[in-house]
């Protein structure tokens, strides 16, 4: 009696199974699994359309001033694609969390510099997707996380990468050294660290397809343009006077210039 | 029946063999896990997986510890340049080593060392306790001895045998290498844990006040405030551990051209030119209990180093940006030596684990 009564029930469920299973078709194929590529999201640092060398001195409107350091968070990365019924939402598919992204390894020579840095997503779902996006920072939620809740290996582990006094992490470090008053000594330190979630900057890079087929890879080469983190119209940063900030949100000043380069930061990221 | 089991077991006798020279099989090998005791906001305890904390394992590396066995005349052990009375740091400007030869760096502290991943020693030039324990037995300005001397001293010893059996169960002397040394060193050197009953902390836990100097202090050291100066020293000296563990040059010297830096530092081990003169940043944990200060011992009080970073330090093209001139009055100098004191947790003085054992 009882095995008869769960067969018929099974029977039922099957059917009803089935039935969503044809529904879901209907709207977009499931991937199915083991299918899956390798997307690659490179960046590049150009100052004046040449690979930006730590360390080596630039001019910019008559300053000379050196990079010493470049690092910065990028957090929710997804892929996107076009839904087949154009009424509907695109599709997003989560490819990371959160990155650290710094450049002293690869802009200390010209070699390395010319090749960028490479940030390599596995077993992405395959497709054909229309864009990428990242937020520059990290996103809200994680940013309420402190570097002890993470083990050495983890991208925000470093207390040197946190401001306790924002609850922020530092979302973007540019450091070096400038040369004020022309003497050739580089006599002034140049620090602008940004952070807290006002200043998480969400950016979407839609230019085309990036097609991942079964075991291939794909790759989205960025550029990151100095030049344009100081110059960007009515937000433009004079760096012979305006060249420290530590975001204090105390500090209008400092919290003005943040936001001026994250704006700026953002407008100069491009695809290569 | 009874017989024919008392015949078998006669003949396993006879065919025994004697014992091998050296055995340690008749020593229980049962190891039991050490707990250490973490400060409640520290990040996690990274432990090798193949050099786990043990009672017996942190009990052989403290003996090692303090033990000049390890150094080519018997006279120095690791505690003479780490003496546990002033955090385990040298309190000499340069540590001396067998022969009174003089090194040519300040003995750093070795309190939370078990946390730091981002190298070891002032200019990070290894990545682990087991590598870091390694080298000072070999360096001819501190222990000056060669390790397989070390090896047989320890296996001709009437204690060590045993306790390295209960800590890595061998089962022969001859078993004993100066990995497993370092291994019980660095387990020991992992459990020298330091914080988390600082005036400091306790303020952080609303258990205790800041006197105004002191408040005073850490608004400065935190940048808290628009309305009082930024020292610019939580930027580097943060988190649970005071230390971000980053490399810096913290304007020592005054240098144009970075090949003229009197100790490399950093530089020696990355090979970059714009790395060099860069140290680590070291907690300020029990930094009132550490003197001398910098890589070089160069300070001897705390009013010195603070009156270093007022001043905006020395030129170098790669000074870090955040040494400039400070303006600090005398007041708010005060102010930071007296927050810096809040630092102070002797609470692992007491501590029966860390203490000399002979």
């Amino acid at each position: 009696m009882n095995t008869k009564y769960f067969t018929m029930k099974n029977a039922i469920l099957s059917s009803i199974l089935s039935l969503f299973v044809w529904m879901s078709s209907c709207e977009k194929d499931p991937t199915p699994v083991g299918e899956t590529a390798q997307f690659n999201l490179k960046f590049k640092t150009l100052f004046n359309g040449e690979p930006l060398i730590f360390n080596k001195a630039y001019t910019y409107q008559n300053t000379p001033f050196m990079v010493s350091k470049l690092q910065f968070y990028i957090s929710n990365i997804e892929l996107t694609e076009e839904n087949d019924s154009p009424d509907k939402p695109e599709i997003v598919t989560e490819i990371g969390d959160v990155v650290l992204i710094d450049l002293e390894d690869v802009n200390s020579d010209s070699l390395s510099a010319i090749q960028g840095k490479t940030l390599t997503f596995e077993n992405i779902p395959v497709g054909t997707y229309n864009g990428v996006g990242f937020g520059v920072g990290v996103y809200q939620e994680l940013n309420r996380q402190i570097p002890s809740d993470f083990s050495s290996s983890h991208p925000l582990s470093s207390s040197g990468n946190y401001w306790e006094n924002w609850n922020s992490y530092i979302f973007v470090k540019l450091e070096g050294r400038i040369d004020t008053n022309g003497d050739g000594e580089f006599n002034e330190g140049m620090l602008y660290h940004l952070g807290t979630d006002n200043l998480f900057s969400p950016i979407s890079i839609k230019d085309g397809n990036i097609e991942l087929v079964e075991n291939g890879q794909a790759t989205k080469s960025l550029v990151l343009e100095l030049e344009k983190i100081f110059n960007n119209g009515d937000s433009s940063i004079d760096i012979n006077t305006e060249f420290f900030t530590h975001t204090n949100p105390n500090e209008p000043g400092q919290l003005n210039l943040s936001t001026k380069f994250m704006t700026n930061f953002i407008d100069a990221i491009s695809v290569e | 029946m009874i017989c024919l089991l008392i015949v078998f077991g006669a003949c396993k006798d006879d065919k025994q063999d004697p014992k091998v020279e050296g055995d340690l099989t008749d020593v229980l090998y049962a190891p039991v896990p050490y707990v250490p005791e973490i400060p409640a906001s520290f990040p996690p305890l990274e432990v090798p997986e193949d050099n786990p904390l043990t009672e017996e394992g942190v009990q052989l590396g403290r003996r090692l510890f303090y033990d000049p066995i390890l150094s080519a005349d018997q006279t120095v052990s690791c505690a003479s340049c780490h003496p546990i009375f002033s955090s385990f740091a040298d309190p000499t400007r340069f540590s001396f080593g067998v022969n009174g030869t003089q090194g040519n760096r300040q003995g750093m502290a070795l309190i939370n060392a078990g946390f730091y991943q981002n190298g070891l020693f002032w200019d990070g030039r290894v990545m682990t306790l087991e590598e870091q324990a390694l080298l000072p037995v070999e360096d001819p300005l501190e222990l000056h001895e060669d390790w397989d001397n070390v090896v047989e001293k320890i296996k001709n010893h009437p204690d060590y045998p045993e306790r390295f059996r209960k800590a890595f169960g061998i089962e022969n002397v001859n078993d004993i290498t100066k990995e497993l040394a370092v291994k019980a060193i660095a387990q020991f050197e992992r459990i020298i844990i330091s914080g988390g009953n600082s005036k400091y902390d306790q303020v952080l836990r609303n258990e205790a006040f800041f006197t105004e100097e002191e408040l005073n202090g850490f608004d400065m050291f935190f940048d808290i405030s628009a309305d009082i100066p930024d020292a610019e020293c939580g930027h580097c000296h943060n988190g649970p551990l005071l230390s971000t563990n980053e490399y810096f040059n913290n304007g020592l010297d005054n240098i144009t051209d970075l090949e003229n830096f009197p100790d490399k530092g950093r530089g020696l081990v990355t090979q970059r030119l714009f790395d060099n003169g860069k140290f680590r940043a070291p907690t300020l944990r029990n930094i009132q209990m550490t003197p001398p200060y910098m890589h070089d011992g160069r300070f001897s009080t705390l009013e010195e180093v603070i009156e270093h970073y007022n001043s905006g330090g020395h030129y170098a093209p790669n000074l870090d940006p955040l040494i400039r001139p400070l303006g600090l009055t005398e007041q708010e100098k005060s102010d930071l030596v007296a927050f810096l004191k809040t630092l102070t947790d002797t609470n692992f003085l007491n501590n029966p684990d860390l203490s000399n054992p002979f």
